[in-house]
């Protein structure tokens, strides 16, 4: 338990309090363009951990990630590129230039249900 | 001669000022002879610090310094040259003291002049994209310093997802030079509003937490820090 955590749970006289610590948030880091364009700068061969980050084998850019899987399923590609680059969440996927077009993506939301639903019953 | 701790960013918004203000008082409560000198223009490290921005000793502008819980602020005008004003604050500053200066992020003369001299460069960090886009610039100081700064990590919230990835690619770049991280908390600017201490509005605080943890990093890895006893 962190200091603030228990400090807190004396504060509000509940020092018994059930508490669990969830692990989510240290998953590994994904990656954004951003990393690459300044990781690829030779001012950051300064900072100690330059030569051996993840991003930066050899105190130059990255190259682009391996995101090809072949043993994964069609369906399963663009979940793994996701995970495996960071970037924005599912729900801003719809924004993105490859993203189905909005009649597409409304199958699956309330609208698109109430029309099958009127559709069904007309 | 006084320690300095000389906070400093290369962008600004990311919260060197609470940084400072925070060290200010936790060092004088470990027994430190702190000074804390408000060369940002600003005249916001009293605030930061649980006092009136605009209150002096004696209410006239003549004495441009008071005590906020154990901790001296000094607040000087950047009316000057930083060669001509650097003297007279060096000259209000008892050798036995730690000095801790909060600069503005575009002051780079001040910055070329203290960086040198300073014991301890502290270079506040937030993590987001812009503040990482600034690092090469901040790393890129042509100053006769020797080694390079060591970073705080700041207003850290693990839940969004791109401030988790850019604070993972930080720890893994600063690695030791990266001597705290203090997570969001809104009980900071709620202690500012109130024109509080934080220790005194939000004790459970959990960025306070992270400040003491700062503190105590300071106090005991730096030898010139640590032998700095109360008077």
């Amino acid at each position: 338990m962190t200091d603030d955590v228990h400090n807190l749970l004396n504060q509000l006289g509940q020092p018994t309090f059930d508490y669990r610590e969830f692990g989510g948030t240290e998953g590994p880091a994904g990656y954004w363009p951003i990393f690459r364009t300044v990781i690829g700068h030779p001012n950051l061969a300064r900072l100690p951990g330059s030569r051996h980050n993840p991003f930066n084998e050899h105190g130059r850019a990255a190259p682009p990630e391996d995101t090809n899987r072949p043993d994964l399923s069609p369906e399963e590609q663009p979940a793994f590129v996701e995970r495996r680059l960071g970037g924005p969440g599912a729900i801003f996927r719809r924004y993105r230039s490859d993203a189905p077009a909005a009649a597409d993506a409304s199958e699956n939301d309330v609208r698109g249900l109430l029309r099958r639903l009127s559709e069904g019953h007309g | 001669m006084a320690e300095m701790i000389l906070v400093h960013s290369p962008k600004g918004g990311v919260g060197t000022t609470t940084v400072a203000a925070q060290l200010a008082l936790l060092l004088a409560r470990r027994g430190r002879q702190v000074t804390a000198a408000d060369l940002s223009g600003q005249g916001t490290l009293g605030l930061c610090m649980g006092g009136n921005p605009g209150r002096t000793s004696r209410g006239d502008g003549s004495d441009r310094t008071v005590v906020h819980s154990g901790a001296r602020l000094l607040r000087i005008d950047r009316d000057r040259p930083a060669a001509q004003l650097w003297p007279e604050i060096a000259a209000q500053i008892e050798p036995e003291q730690v000095l801790i200066v909060d600069i503005a992020s575009s002051d780079r003369e001040m910055f070329r002049l203290l960086a040198p001299r300073a014991t301890i460069r502290l270079c506040v960090v937030a993590p987001d994209p812009a503040t990482l886009a600034t690092l090469p610039q901040a790393l890129g100081e042509d100053i006769p310093a020797p080694e390079l700064p060591f970073f705080v990590l700041n207003r850290l919230d693990d839940r969004a997802r791109i401030e988790r990835d850019v604070a993972a690619l930080l720890r893994d770049l600063m690695g030791e030079r990266l001597i705290g991280t203090i997570r969001r908390d809104e009980a900071v600017r709620e202690a500012a509003g109130m024109m509080e201490t934080l220790d005194r509005y939000a004790p459970a605080s959990a960025a306070l937490a992270d400040f003491e943890a700062l503190a105590d990093h300071i106090v005991h890895s730096f030898a010139p820090m640590a032998s700095r006893g109360a008077a």
